[in-house]
Parts: C-alpha cells; sequence; structure tokens
C-alpha cells in the first residue's frame, strides 16, 4: 500500500489524523468488548455501567471521522489508493461502531445474567473463551488495518468461518439446557442473546478484514467465499 | 463471484476498434529523443487523455499525429502511426504532410483564432479543400458552429472581427473552425488551460458531445480534467508511456506505481 | 499607512531624480523640436512669399520671380513611381523568401547580415554604381528609369529588413493554425501572415521612399541635371496600346537637385526659390508619412489586434 509522502504535507498531515483516529476508535472498542466480556465473566457491575456509559464515545468517533472523511474528500479529490483508503475507513468507522453497540448490549445483559443467580460458572467460562476469541479477531483486523497487511487479514476471515461453527455449537447447548431447565428460561436466553452478540463482532472484525482487502487491492469482496477471497488478497 | 472482474462493467477492449495504432513510435529534436518507443492505440470514438507531468512528452506525442514537427528543422521520427480504416502510416515520409492535415485537425492550447470575421475564420479551412459555392460555406460554418455550440451567441454577428469574442467563445470558435473540416482525428492540446472554470466546463461539455461522432485524442496537465472528460487514459514520463488503460482503472486502481504516484499527487 | 521617516526620505531621493530626468527629458526634446520648428519657421518665412501657382508650374529660369518647380516636382514624381515599382515588390518579395522560405543555415544568415550592412551605404556609392552599370554598361542614359532603379536599389534594403521584422512579429500561433487546417506555405503566407504584417510592411516601405525622395547625392552622379525646360513625354498617347514607356529614357530633373542649383546661386530671389522649394519638398515627404500613417491605421482597425 502506496504511503509515501504527497507534495502536499498538508494532506499527508489530514491523512495521518484521519488513521490516527480510526485506531483510536478501533482501540476503544476493543477495550469496550474486553470490559464487557469480563464484566460477564466477573458479575462486576461497575464494569458494566463503565461500558454502557463509554457507549456515547465510540458513536462521536464515528461521527467525528465520517465527517474527517468527508472534508478531505471534498477538498483534495483523492484518487486510486488514498480513495480507496477514505472509503474503506468510512466502512470500517461503521463496523467499529457496531461493535461497540454489541459491547454494550452484552454488559445490559450481564446484569440480568447474574441477578438471575441462576447461571452455572461453567457457562459463563464457555462464553467468556468465545469472547476473547472474538477478541483476538478483532485485535487481528486493527493490526492488519494498520500495517495493510492483507494476510492477517485473510487470517481473521478464516478464523470467523470456523468460529461460526462455535458459535453455532454452543448456541445449540444452550438451546438443550432451555428444555431441560426452563425455569431458567429467561436467563438462558439472555445468554443466548450475548452468544449471538459475540458472534456478530466476529462478523464484524472479518468485514474489517473484507474492507481492508478493497483499500489494499481496490477489489470489492464482501460476498465472495474466502477461496477467491484468497487468492485475489494473497496473488503477486 | 461477480464483483472481482471490473472489466466487466465495460466492454471488451478487443471489441473496440481502432482508429489509429501507434508503434513504436520514437522522436527526436536533434540528439535528444523526446519519445521512447511508444505502443498505444487511440479506440474509434472515443475520447484518450494524455496526462503527464510537464516535459513528459504528451505534446510531442500529440503533434506527431499531424506532422506538425515537420514545421520546424532537425526533427526526426522512427515507428509509425498507422491512422485507420485506410491503415496508411502517418508519419511515412511518403505521405504528404498536408494530407495529413486535411484529415486531422487540431484544437491548440492558446485560443488562436484568425484576425478575421467569424465567418472567414469558420471558412477558412474549407476554402482551402477547394470549395468555392458561398451557400455551401454559409451551410457548413452553421453546421460546425452549432456542433461547436457557438451558433446561437454569433449568428447575428458572423461578420464581426473573431477577437471580439470572449477566451471561451474563441476556443469554441477553434473548435469550430476544427469541425468544418469534417476531421477523422480531433486533437486537443490542453485546450482549456488558458481559460477560466466556467468556460472550462462548456468545452468539457462540448468534448463530451463530440465523442459520439469523432475520436477526440485531448493532452491535458489537469488530471481532474482527464478523469472527467475521457474514456481511456495515458499516462507519460520522460517520454515513456507508463500505463494506458480505462480511465476509471486508472484513476481508481492504476497498475504502476508511478502513475499512482503522480494521481494522487506524490510527486509532480 | 505608516511609512518609517528613513523609508520617506528614500522615497523623497528617488522621486527627485525622477523629477531631474523628466527636466532633462522634456528639455532634449525641446532643443530638437525647437531646432526643427526654427528651421522650419525659417523656410516658411523665406519662401512663403514665393509660394503661389505659377511656382508649381514654370519651368526654372534665370529670372527668379519667373522660375517654377515644374520639372523638379514631376520629375520627383516620376521618379518616386519607378522606385517603388521596382523596390517594393521586390523588396517583399525577398523578405518574405528570406523570412519563410529560406532555410537556416550559414549562407541566409551571410545574406541577412550583408542586406543591414547595405543599409547603411553612402547614397553616393549608388550612384556610382549606378553610373557604371546602367548609365554606360546598360547604356541607359541619365533616364528617370536609371534614377529610378538606382534609388530602389538604395531603399531595398529598408524594405527588405521591414517586410522581415514584420512578419517576424506576426504570432505564431496563427501560423501554427493555418498550417493545421492542411494549408501550404504559400497559402498560410498570403492568407495571414501577410495581412498580419501589412502594416509594419508599409511603415517600411514609406521610410524608404521618404528617404528615395530626398536624395540628392546618387541622382546628380548619374546626371540629372538641374536645368532642363522640359518634362518627360507623358505616359499615356493616343496610340495602340495608349501607354507609353517613352518618359522612362527621359532626362529628368528632381526636387533636391533643384534646391541645391538655387543655393548656389547668390542672388537672394534664388533663395527664396530654394526655400519654398525645401518647402514643398518637406510638406511632399509628410504627405507621404501621412498617407502611410492612415493606411497602419485603416490596415490596424480591421485587424484588431
Amino acid at each position: 500500500m502506496n504511503m509515501g509522502d504527497h507534495l502536499s504535507k498538508q494532506f499527508d498531515a489530514e491523512l495521518i489524523a484521519l488513521r490516527s483516529r480510526v485506531v483510536e476508535m478501533g482501540g476503544l472498542a476493543d477495550e469496550q468488548f474486553v470490559r464487557a466480556i469480563e464484566a460477564l465473566a466477573s458479575g462486576k457491575s461497575m464494569l458494566a455501567e463503565q461500558v454502557i456509559a463509554n457507549d456515547a464515545a465510540v458513536n462521536a468517533l464515528e461521527v467525528l471521522i465520517d465527517d474527517l472523511c468527508a472534508h478531505i474528500i471534498a477538498r483534495r479529490q483523492p484518487a486510486a489508493s488514498d480513495l480507496r483508503m477514505l472509503l474503506g475507513v468510512s466502512k470500517i468507522v461503521s463496523e467499529l461502531e457496531r461493535i461497540g453497540d454489541k459491547a454494550r448490549k452484552i454488559a445490559r445483559l450481564t446484569h440480568a445474567v447474574h441477578d438471575a443467580g441462576v447461571i452455572e460458572s461453567s457457562w459463563i467460562i464457555d462464553l467468556r473463551s468465545l469472547g476473547e476469541r472474538a477478541r483476538r479477531m478483532l485485535r487481528d483486523a486493527l493490526n492488519a488495518f494498520v500495517r495493510s497487511d492483507l494476510e492477517t487479514a485473510v487470517t481473521v476471515l478464516r478464523s470467523n468461518r470456523d468460529f461460526a461453527k462455535e458459535t453455532s455449537r454452543a448456541t445449540k447447548q444452550l438451546v438443550l439446557r432451555i428444555t431441560q431447565e426452563p425455569t431458567c428460561a429467561p436467563a438462558l436466553l439472555d445468554m443466548l442473546s450475548i452468544t449471538r452478540a459475540i458472534d456478530r463482532v466476529a462478523d464484524h472484525a472479518a468485514n474489517i478484514a473484507e474492507h481492508i482487502v478493497y483499500i489494499v487491492r481496490g477489489t470489492d469482496v464482501r460476498h465472495a467465499t474466502l477461496e477467491q477471497i484468497e487468492r485475489e488478497a494473497l496473488r503477486d | 463471484m461477480t464483483r472481482m472482474n471490473d472489466e466487466r462493467r465495460k466492454p471488451d477492449l478487443s471489441t473496440l476498434t481502432p482508429k489509429a495504432q501507434v508503434r513504436d513510435l520514437s522522436f527526436f529534436y536533434g540528439a535528444k529523443q523526446a519519445l521512447k518507443s511508444i505502443n498505444l492505440s487511440v479506440y474509434d470514438r472515443k475520447v484518450t487523455a494524455l496526462i503527464g507531468p510537464s516535459g513528459c512528452g504528451k505534446s510531442t506525442f500529440l503533434r506527431c499525429f499531424n506532422r506538425m514537427h515537420d514545421l520546424y528543422p532537425g526533427n526526426r521520427y522512427q515507428g509509425e502511426i498507422r491512422l485507420f480504416p485506410d491503415d496508411v502510416n502517418l508519419l511515412s515520409p511518403q505521405v504528404d504532410p498536408i494530407e495529413v492535415r486535411m484529415r486531422l485537425s487540431m484544437v491548440f492550447q492558446k485560443p488562436n483564432p484568425f484576425p478575421k470575421s467569424i465567418f472567414e475564420n469558420v471558412a477558412y479551412g474549407l476554402r482551402i479543400r477547394g470549395e468555392r459555392s458561398r451557400s455551401v460555406l454559409i451551410d457548413r460554418v452553421e453546421e460546425a458552429l452549432k456542433g461547436a455550440a457557438l451558433w446561437n451567441e454569433v449568428k447575428e454577428r458572423l461578420d464581426d472581427v473573431a477577437t471580439t469574442l470572449s477566451g471561451g467563445q474563441q476556443q469554441r470558435l477553434c473548435i469550430a473552425r476544427a469541425l468544418a473540416c469534417d476531421p477523422e482525428l480531433l486533437l486537443f492540446d490542453e485546450p482549456t488551460s488558458a481559460l477560466d472554470p466556467i468556460a472550462t466546463a462548456s468545452i468539457e461539455e462540448l468534448i463530451h458531445e463530440l465523442r459520439e461522432k469523432i475520436t477526440i485524442l485531448i493532452v491535458t496537465h489537469n488530471m481532474q480534467q482527464a478523469a472527467r472528460v475521457s474514456d481511456f487514459t495515458a499516462y507519460m514520463y520522460l517520454g515513456d508511456l507508463v500505463e494506458f488503460g480505462w480511465t476509471d482503472d486508472v484513476f481508481f486502481r492504476p497498475k504502476q506505481k508511478q502513475t499512482e504516484d503522480y494521481i494522487t499527487g506524490r510527486f509532480g | 499607512m505608516a511609512v518609517p521617516v528613513d523609508l520617506r526620505r528614500v522615497i523623497e531621493r528617488a522621486k527627485r531624480r525622477d523629477v531631474i530626468f523628466v527636466v532633462l527629458g522634456l528639455a532634449a526634446l525641446a532643443f530638437a523640436l525647437c531646432t526643427f520648428v526654427a528651421l522650419f519657421a525659417n523656410m516658411v518665412s523665406v519662401g512663403w512669399s514665393r509660394l503661389n501657382p505659377d511656382f508649381f508650374t514654370s519651368f526654372a529660369s534665370r529670372r527668379a520671380e519667373n522660375a517654377g518647380i515644374l520639372a523638379a516636382w514631376v520629375g520627383s514624381l516620376s521618379v518616386m513611381i519607378v522606385t517603388g515599382l521596382v523596390a517594393v515588390p521586390l523588396g517583399i518579395a525577398s523578405g518574405i523568401y528570406l523570412e519563410e522560405y529560406a532555410p537556416r543555415n550559414r549562407m541566409t544568415a551571410l545574406i541577412e547580415i550583408n542586406i543591414s550592412n547595405l543599409a547603411g551605404v553612402p547614397s553616393i556609392v549608388y550612384g556610382l554604381l549606378a553610373l557604371g552599370m546602367f548609365v554606360h554598361y546598360f547604356q541607359l542614359g541619365a533616364s528617370v528609369l536609371t534614377a529610378g532603379l538606382t534609388l530602389a536599389l538604395l531603399i531595398l534594403p529598408v524594405v527588405i529588413v521591414a517586410t522581415r521584422e514584420a512578419i517576424r512579429a506576426v504570432p505564431g500561433a496563427i501560423r501554427e493554425a493555418a498550417y493545421a487546417l492542411g494549408a501550404t506555405r504559400w497559402q498560410t503566407v498570403k492568407d495571414h501572415v501577410l495581412q498580419y504584417s501589412m502594416p509594419g510592411i508599409l511603415t517600411g516601405v514609406i521610410i524608404g521612399l521618404s528617404r528615395a525622395i530626398g536624395e540628392t547625392a546618387p541622382i546628380v552622379t548619374i546626371g540629372a541635371v538641374s536645368f532642363i525646360a522640359f518634362l518627360p513625354p507623358p505616359p499615356v498617347s493616343t496610340t495602340f496600346p495608349f501607354l507609353s514607356f517613352e518618359w522612362l529614357w527621359s532626362p529628368f530633373t528632381a526636387m533636391p537637385i533643384q534646391i541645391f542649383g538655387w543655393t548656389s546661386r547668390p542672388e537672394e530671389a534664388f533663395q527664396a526659390n530654394a526655400s519654398a522649394a525645401a518647402l514643398v519638398l518637406v510638406l511632399m515627404t509628410l504627405a507621404m508619412n501621412a498617407v502611410a500613417i492612415w493606411l497602419r491605421y485603416r490596415l490596424r482597425r480591421n485587424l484588431n489586434w
């Protein structure tokens, strides 16, 4: 990816500022998700409150970054790689905002799950490990963005495919338990929602990886098969 | 997968007919080589833009087409420019430059109407082609002025001296003068660099309309203009053709790093 | 606007120098003008009395009161016609060829230098050349034709240089526009370059003719007489082909010679004649210049550049 200097130092500065904002937002979303999973695992309602409160910051960053993109496009008439970067960033930021939303959702549900007090710690541990795997994908996607690293991006996409199987298994187990213990149903249903949210976070990370392929290669791989994407991203 | 292959959105190049084909074109100003073995197809009824930094040879390249270099001593061509449909080499010493210039027309950077009346300006090309009949001249002049989107502004004052027109009008007059001769290929050498943005926009509109009937080759140092106006873009640097392709591709996903650098403003 | 004091002083100093130059320039101009006005006034005052129709229609005579410039101005006019008809086409054509057609090599550079030099050759040298070549070798005699050819040679460099300069001033953009439409070199020159450069060429022609009308040395050398009592035969005849060229071979006199002849006479009265004739000559020159200026104005207006 072409990171060379523009003749206009001002333009360079604007792009650098934009990217660092994206990294900031990525870091914030990541932190939110980590905290939400931690809150779920530990039951600390303070953490959950924090996550819910901080979601506004994530949203504010989305608005800011989109605004920056629009102004750069208007002022600089970017072409080629610069243009793709701006378009890609706009999409990535949208994914990050949704990740933030999922974190908040998990935090909210945490209350209900722990208040019910009927959940076994082993089930919590399962969810925690799922969450950590999803978090790893998010971190990888963010790293791939910073380094314009297509190999890592493809890894994220591969992981997501495998992850889908995992979450689907977890979902089946939860459904089984609901049938076995209908009195715990409300809490179990909440856990189902949390599982779904974690699955969505992994999807968002995968989407970010697709946008990175777009930025670097200029190819829109949003609805391609993994094999096609691998071919496209890893060629030459 | 449907979106991997961008070429699907545009017709395959093999289905397009070339109007001219440049084969291994080199050009020398005395001992200095200004063009290095250029190969390029100019497709029929499409607009091809030539971009590149100053001194890259794009104007030199354009002026090879109508043998303008023959007017000055010490110039040498190598290679061919073949014009279709009759497949004649425009650069051949056996081909009369006057004939070449009768088939191709050129519009220059600074509007250069003759200091004669508007009518005479447009009619001149026809006169030297032997047209004597006043009524035919009147019709052809009107047609050309309409083709250049100038007719309505000047139809009441065809006998006024051309230099009383504004810059944008003068350039459209030069375009009318070029069109009157029914050229097979229209060469534009930075046609709007001396004009204000509104005049520039009107010329670009005109080019857009003209492309349906006539093949256009345009040199411009304004990249955005190339992006707006052309179907194909060729990027030149120091006498070499670095990249040639559909404008959409060149401006969105250039293949060469040099092209990418130039287009994104990473070097002048 | 606040300007520091020392800067103001610098400005004052510069302005003072400005004023000094204006004063000096005006003084120089005044001097030149006064000189000319004085000469002119002197001419007018001495010769005015002699300006009447008789003066223009009488031949020279030993008696000052009866002497007129008829032969002189007819002679000057005839010679000018020949000069013009020879020098103008030759000069313009040469200028066009040298500027538009001739290749740029050492030979043409040599020619260019020589032509410019020829413009500075003393006119008497032309007279000697004409004496040897036209009068004796070609046996043309001391005629209107000889004088015309001599003076044509004299002003040819002026016309050529003026033509070349005028053509050079035509913007290359106009030429390229013509060529790009498929015009040949001659079409470009005829339809565009000449039109553009005509004012400049005309200026050169008039400068040349103005110089020729006042040249004395060459025509004296070839044998123009200062006392002649008849006119060259008329250019028209009653028989076919209704045009006669006899006047070309006729002996003649010219205004400068007549003036010189009169000033060499001791009598006061002849001085008056000389002044009057000089006045007429000046007016003739001014008239030619006026025609040129008018022509240039008309052409420039049409060209509108």
